[in-house]
């Protein structure tokens, strides 16, 4: 399989902290991948990195064999690379059909004519099962129907390329098993998933491969069993 | 020469911009509206009473607090609690620093006022050299507020609690201080400043309702080029913007040494946004 | 909903004016005409940077005074024709606004607003630096002479100005309802998310600011053959930037409505008061007026309206 993204040693500084630190990693195409790692590990950093909110202070970012470090996070995006946000950041003043609205007429728009735009939103949004709430506005929805209106706006944005950033923080039980199908879903059409999350069940369940990170640096990368057993991964989360 | 003390005066306007901006990030465009104010509050009691006006300044230090307690109140129920974006509380600001102007306006018309002391017309002499004491003394007054603030933001408790609400308010809440007690007591204390600051001003020249749309660009520049958060850059912008605009001033002509505040905070915004000294 | 008005529509609003004006037959329905209209045009400007794009521009005065003191030069140099003034006027308006833009864009909103604020005081004096436009004195302009059909100028400048505010509004609504206008709207709600969901969000922004200004510069345009004399006082009045900023957060700022509604409520409102009571008692109302709505109704009038209906079909 061949690298969709590869993270040549990524940097990145804020002042004087060095949240992250020479972080290299492949993910393949097609592939379900798994970020871990303790808080402050550096995760959010390095996806904000690789989405390009944040500019790295070194290293390259290669997306699809082009060299997309300089690149605004907007060009990016119109690439293929697609993000979810931890804490959901919808658009307010718009319906949920119309939030979704955005990323097909901004990022897809080579992929979706823009007057198909309203009637693939609804696809969507019948897939994840939001429809019956298109008119609705953010504000009145619930905890779990935000995260999946985040997860929905990714796809709308037609990636190829799809991160998770703790998608399921903070979910019930029930509520996890109801996303994760989803997530597998996009995966069988051929999306590659990058998941970030510390419910573990989840991220074993759901990883081909799983990358460990700690204090700014990978510390462990390979199948979840062989990262389960690695004594520095234990090392990470449970102390000395 | 001039520009250097000019500077110290700024620094005093600048303060309290630099902690409601600089630490608390609320954009209180208002910040020059309420320095004016304070120059007329001079002007009133020197005309009544024939109070020198920093004393005047002093005096009336207790009243601005509580009129940036008052506004500080007003700004957060409106629009930090609901999480609003800035463009309303920025909107709210330039309101309240129209009515301040447009109220002075009417109180006190368009005429220049000025305030009369002893020591105004005098100068102070080292050898040959003269410098007037109505540039000398307000330099010197900014210079002290500059110094105590640095002193109670590093020393006080309550200080260091005010630089440590913009970071974490999280971490504050656990040590059991309440931030938006905090923030509401600096943003007071911001609003104080003006008053002394107002009254420097007064001395340095004749004042009418609308300088402090000048001002506006002055202290932005100011705050910026320090270094969002820092004091001690404060001064040092400061001192830097006053000698700039002396050096214009004596070579292009005194108008266009408005130009220079736009200019440096242009410059200062598209090189080094955190400014020399900011975090 | 259609996206454009049709252009017979506009053209029918501009004859109706027309024909009640002349109807109502005093000269000085012109003058407050011309007035209110400004204004519309001055508040849908502001409004589709300030409320579709949510950056809020203090600094009107620049942009129009732009518009009148390029209008002046160009026809104290070579006598050009009013609407190619009014052209040449949103072009270099416009220019400053991308300008402006480009250089403070990238950062905060705040910084934005702030360079706005300080670039009507550079401005003006530079304007009062000028003399081949009279510097602080200013300078004073003949009028032409008015065209068939119209019998005076002021019906005819009432005329240009209601063509530009019918076309302002035009323009506003079409960028509204477009995928331009919801680009806006998303960088309003949350610019990072719209730039990780594909938006150009520095290119819009720009367009925005170059439209705005665009606008803005036109409608001062007209402004010295509507005064006679031109200095740089009274065209860099802070009035304008109250006035584009209260009329759409009073009116209402997320449609192209908003901005008309504030104008004429506002705009009928001062002038009255101007008349009865003195200016400067008006100025302070209209700043309270403004604190009053930001506080207590963001949405404006419009959005006032909104809620009511949206209650009563609940």
């Amino acid at each position: 399989m061949a690298a969709l993204l590869e993270v040549r040693g990524v940097t990145k500084r804020f002042g004087g902290f060095r949240a992250l630190n020479d972080v290299s990693l492949e993910v393949r195409e097609g592939e379900r991948f798994g970020l871990i790692g303790p808080n402050g590990s550096g995760k959010t950093t390095l996806i904000n990195c690789i989405s390009g909110a944040l500019r790295t202070d070194g290293g390259a970012l290669v997306f699809r064999g082009k060299n997309i470090t300089t690149l605004a996070a907007h060009q990016r995006t119109r690439l293929g690379i697609a993000r979810s946000f931890q804490i959901p950041r919808p658009f307010t003043s718009m319906t949920v059909l119309e939030n979704l609205c955005i990323p097909l007429e901004y990022a897809a728009s080579a992929q979706v004519p823009r007057s198909a735009a309203a009637s693939e939103a609804m696809e969507i949004l019948r897939v994840i099962g939001l429809d019956a709430k298109a008119q609705a506005r953010p504000g009145d929805l619930t905890q779990i129907d935000m995260r999946k209106l985040e997860l929905a706006r990714a796809m709308a944005a037609k990636p190829r390329l799809l991160i998770s950033d703790e998608a399921m923080a903070g979910l019930s039980s029930a509520e996890v098993d109801a996303i994760l199908p989803i997530l597998f879903a996009l995966n069988e059409r051929g999306i590659t998933i990058i998941m970030i999350e510390h419910i573990m069940r989840a991220v074993m369940r759901f990883s081909q491969r799983i990358a460990v990170l700690d204090a700014g640096e990978k510390i462990a990368e390979g199948t979840p069993e062989e990262v389960v057993n690695n004594k520095r991964v234990e090392k990470a989360y449970l102390g000395e | 020469m001039a520009g250097i003390l000019i500077g110290g005066f700024y620094a005093a306007v600048t303060l309290g911009l630099s902690v409601a901006f600089g630490l608390l990030e609320v954009v209180n465009i208002a910040h020059p509206g309420f320095v004016i104010l304070g120059s007329y509050m001079a002007y009133v009691m020197n005309r009544s009473f024939g109070l020198d006006p920093i004393l005047t300044g002093l005096l009336f230090i207790p009243v601005f607090y509580g009129l940036g307690v008052a506004l500080y109140r007003v700004y957060y129920t409106g629009f930090e609690r609901t999480g609003e974006e800035s463009l309303r509380g920025l909107v709210f600001f330039f309101g309240v620093l129209f009515i301040v102007e447009v109220a002075l306006l009417l109180a006190y018309g368009v005429d220049y006022r000025m305030v009369e002391a002893r020591y105004i017309g005098q100068s102070f002499h080292i050898g040959m050299v003269g410098i007037a004491y109505r540039l000398l003394i307000p330099c010197i007054v900014g210079l002290a507020m500059t110094l105590a603030l640095h002193l109670v933001l590093s020393k006080t408790f309550f200080g260091r609690a005010i630089k440590a609400v913009s970071q974490d308010s999280q971490a504050l809440r656990l040590m059991g201080a309440n931030p938006v007690r905090i923030k509401r007591i600096a943003f007071g204390l911001a609003i104080a400043t003006t008053s002394l600051a107002g009254a420097l001003l007064i001395l340095i020249g004749p004042v009418e309702p609308s300088i402090g749309r000048e001002y506006i660009g002055r202290v932005f520049a100011i705050v910026v080029l320090g270094g969002m958060g820092s004091i001690g850059g404060t001064l040092v912008a400061s001192l830097v913007l006053g000698v700039v605009e002396s050096l214009t001033a004596t070579f292009y002509g005194p108008t266009w040494s408005l130009a220079v505040s736009f200019g440096i905070l242009l410059v200062v915004l598209a090189v080094r946004p955190s400014g020399l000294f900011g975090r | 909903m259609k996206k454009t008005i049709p252009l017979w529509v506009g053209l029918g609003v501009v004859l109706a004016a027309l024909v009640l004006a002349r109807l109502v037959g005093n000269r000085y329905v012109y003058f407050a005409g011309y007035v209110i209209l400004q204004y519309v045009v001055l508040a849908t400007a502001w409004n589709v940077l300030g409320g579709y794009t949510g950056y809020v521009n203090f600094g009107t005065a620049a942009f129009f005074a732009m518009g009148v003191y390029t209008a002046l030069a160009l026809s104290m140099a070579v006598h050009a024709p009013l609407p190619l003034l009014i052209l040449a006027g949103g072009l270099s308006a416009g220019l400053l606004g991308l300008g402006i833009g480009y250089l403070t864009l990238r950062l905060r909103g705040v910084f934005f607003s702030i360079a706005t604020l300080a670039l009507s005081v550079v401005l003006q004096t530079v304007a009062m630096n000028w003399e081949y436009v009279g510097g602080a004195k200013g300078v004073s302009i003949i009028r032409p002479k008015p065209m068939a059909p119209f019998a005076d100028y002021a019906e005819y400048l009432f005329v240009v100005m209601l063509v530009l505010a019918v076309a302002s509004v035009m323009l506003a609504r079409w960028i509204q309802n477009s995928w331009i206008g919801r680009g806006l709207a998303a960088i309003r709600d949350n610019e990072e998310a719209a730039e990780c969901m594909g938006v150009p969000t520095l290119r819009l922004k720009l367009f925005a600011t170059t439209a705005s200004g665009f606008l803005m510069g036109m409608s001062g345009a007209p402004y010295p053959y509507y005064v006679g004399l031109v200095e740089p006082v009274s065209a860099f009045s802070l009035d304008y930037a109250v006035n584009s900023l209260a009329m759409p957060m009073i009116g209402g700022t997320t449609t192209w409505i908003g901005p008309i509604v504030g104008a004429f409520l506002l705009g009928s409102a001062q002038q009255v008061a101007t008349v009865t009571i003195s200016s400067e008692v008006n100025l302070l109302i209209v700043g309270i007026v403004l604190v009053a709505f930001v506080l207590l109704a963001p949405q404006g009038i419009v959005g006032l309206v909104q809620r009511l209906g949206r209650r009563r079909r609940a």
